[in-house]
């Protein structure tokens, strides 16, 4: 029995943006994806719109979409800034559904391994590299192709679903490719806290960017935790860092699990720009 | 001060971009490229 005082807020937060997103039943039994205006609306975070149930647009298809165009992503850039400067990395905490399950998946194993600081810049390199330079010469959307989110709520799903065997036909090489990346990134995750966040997620590199300079800011109070330290945030956090060397860290999500779990009330989130 | 000036111009300068991209036909060219079932994107080819 899952006791729901445990689910932390910002869990609740990513179920109800899950269930918010992947809305569209009639997929269930038409077997057809959702074509309609609020596609074209992106939600702030990886989601596949491939995904039978998916009622919203994936920001990070469209920017690769206008880049393989050759095109400027006015609106796709606005979007990322807007939510950047607004809330920082706060939307991979509170409705992500691919970080909730990483978070998920970190419960099983007690033994955690620390990740160095160097492969959380993988993700600005994914980002310029894959997810652009790539796009740009080969019109091809190389980040969907390998995105583990997208072979979970996408591929996977739709090629059991294929009653009549034209897609289970399709499953060659790339679909075997991804589906080693997922595992990958799922075996990783069981030891890593939120290691896909943290090493390969594209769109987490933009909003890291966005941290120092967000309307909403952590702040810690260094005059209540000036004695011994008790570590409390720095153990809570489902990024693995600590708010108390940086609070405008870039892997910060600003989940507030630091806040609400600090002994001494030392950390605080605010507005004030 | 030099926080919020920076918030001011970047959220300036985004609202601008996705009202700009609306008018070019951004919002139009997302619906459809997200209406369309792209199955290489799900690795779905040979």
């Amino acid at each position: 029995m899952i006791n729901l005082r445990k689910i932390r807020p910002f869990q609740r937060g990513q179920i109800i943006a899950t269930i918010i997103q992947l809305s569209y039943y009639p997929a269930l039994w038409t077997g057809f994806i959702y074509q309609g205006a609020a596609k074209r609306f992106c939600v702030p975070i990886l989601t596949c719109w491939g995904c039978p149930l998916s009622r919203f647009g994936c920001p990070m298809g469209g920017l690769q979409h206008f880049i393989g165009l050759r095109q400027i992503p006015y609106y796709i850039l606005g979007y990322f800034g807007l939510v950047g400067i607004l809330v920082g990395r706060m939307s991979c905490a509170w409705t992500c559904p691919f970080g909730f399950m990483q978070d998920m998946l970190k419960k099983i194993s007690r033994i955690k391994l620390n990740l160095p600081r160097w492969p959380t810049y993988i993700k600005y390199a994914v980002l310029i590299g894959v997810a652009g330079i790539v796009v740009y010469f080969t019109a091809e959307p190389w980040f969907c192709k390998i995105c583990p989110a997208g072979i979970l709520e996408a591929g996977i799903p739709i090629t059991l679903a294929d009653k009549t065997g034209n897609i289970k036909a399709l499953v060659g090489w790339l679909f075997k490719t991804k589906l080693v990346i997922l595992v990958f990134v799922l075996a990783g995750s069981i030891f890593i806290k939120r290691f896909f966040c943290r090493v390969f997620c594209p769109i987490g590199a933009i909003y890291s960017v966005f941290n120092r300079f967000s309307l909403v800011k952590m702040t810690v109070d260094y005059d209540k935790c000036y004695e011994k330290r008790c570590y409390n945030c720095r153990k809570v956090c489902p990024m693995d860092i600590d708010i108390h060397d940086n609070p405008s860290a870039k892997d910060c999500i600003r989940c507030l699990e630091c806040k609400n779990k600090c002994s001494k009330h030392a950390i605080h989130v605010s507005l004030k720009p | 001060m030099k926080r919020l000036l920076i918030i001011i111009i970047v959220l300036v300068i985004c609202v601008a971009g996705i009202f700009y991209g609306a008018k070019q036909g951004d919002l139009v060219e997302t619906e459809s490229v997200g209406s369309v079932m792209c199955l290489s994107c799900m690795g779905l080819q040979q």
